[in-house]
């Protein structure tokens, strides 16, 4: 039967966090690793003050934590709105397989046209 | 009987659906099913108001009670080339920007080829698409955090 599409997750409002290209980038550099700010500093290649703003959009959007490490704040990244993003497209992507099979039934029960 | 080869689920880096099906069926035939209502009905949603014509706005009805979802999709018919392909905008859920649904037909044989691709998921949803699809990282780490939340739904 007709599988549920539902919305794509309410994160997506939070997700503008994503414009900006340095974020970005800080983005794929926590998916290697949990990082401090200075790692991150020597990766984005922006001052340590532009980091940590970044840092506290990318933390107000859900996307990236922290934990105290003695003196140093280690950041890692949060999975799951990506995951809920991944989850929402298989849902559509299931849609779309059935979909397809069931327009298979119907083209083989169509009486053919005369031109 | 028809028989059915699904490739690619994905293509790597587009933020998109992608999916191909080899119907036994002529181009014509395939046509037809796309875009006469009382074909439509019986293999995606209830159209109304769908004509093949660009600018027309119509709706899909999805049949029974739905579960997390309002039922109906509205749509906008954004392409039409007969028996070449079809696109038309796609809006399950008013607050998120509109996916476009793109059907093209391509000769296999004595049959059909329809590609289907479901684009249009914009901004951080296509980035992340992108990530997750492309980079053996994304996916590693996914893998927990999504069992989950797949396990959390159930």
């Amino acid at each position: 039967m007709m599988s549920p599409m539902p919305a794509l997750p309410a994160t997506e409002s939070a997700f503008g966090a994503i414009a900006s290209g340095t974020r970005r980038k800080l983005l794929d550099a926590l998916v290697e690793r949990d990082m401090n700010v200075s790692d991150l500093v020597a990766i984005a290649r922006v001052s340590q003050p532009a980091v940590s703003q970044h840092l506290k959009v990318l933390k107000e959007a859900g996307l990236v934590g922290e934990r105290r490490e003695g003196r140093f704040r280690v950041y890692r990244l949060e999975a799951k709105p990506l995951a809920e993003v991944m989850s929402w497209v298989r849902t559509y992507e299931r849609f779309w397989s059935d979909r397809l099979a069931a327009l298979g039934r119907v083209l083989d029960d169509m009486k053919e046209k005369e031109p | 009987m028809t028989t059915t080869t699904m490739v690619g689920a994905n293509r790597g880096g587009a933020s998109s659906i992608h999916r191909e099906i080899t119907y036994p069926h002529a181009r014509a035939k395939v046509w037809r099913a796309l875009t006469e209502p009382a074909l439509i009905e019986k293999w995606l949603m209830t159209p109304e108001g769908f004509a093949p014509v660009v600018g027309t706005k119509f709706i899909l009805r999805a049949k029974g009670p739905q579960r997390g979802w309002r039922g109906f999709v509205e749509c906008e018919v954004l392409e039409v080339t007969p028996e070449r392909s079809l696109a038309y905008s796609w809006i399950g859920d008013p607050a998120q920007p509109p996916l476009v649904l793109r059907l093209t037909l391509h000769e296999a044989g004595a049959g059909t080829r329809l590609v289907l691709d479901h684009d249009g998921f914009a901004g951080i949803s296509g980035w992340l698409l992108a990530r997750l699809i492309m980079g053996p990282g994304w996916g590693k780490m996914l893998r927990q955090p999504l069992a989950d939340v797949l396990g959390a739904m159930d």
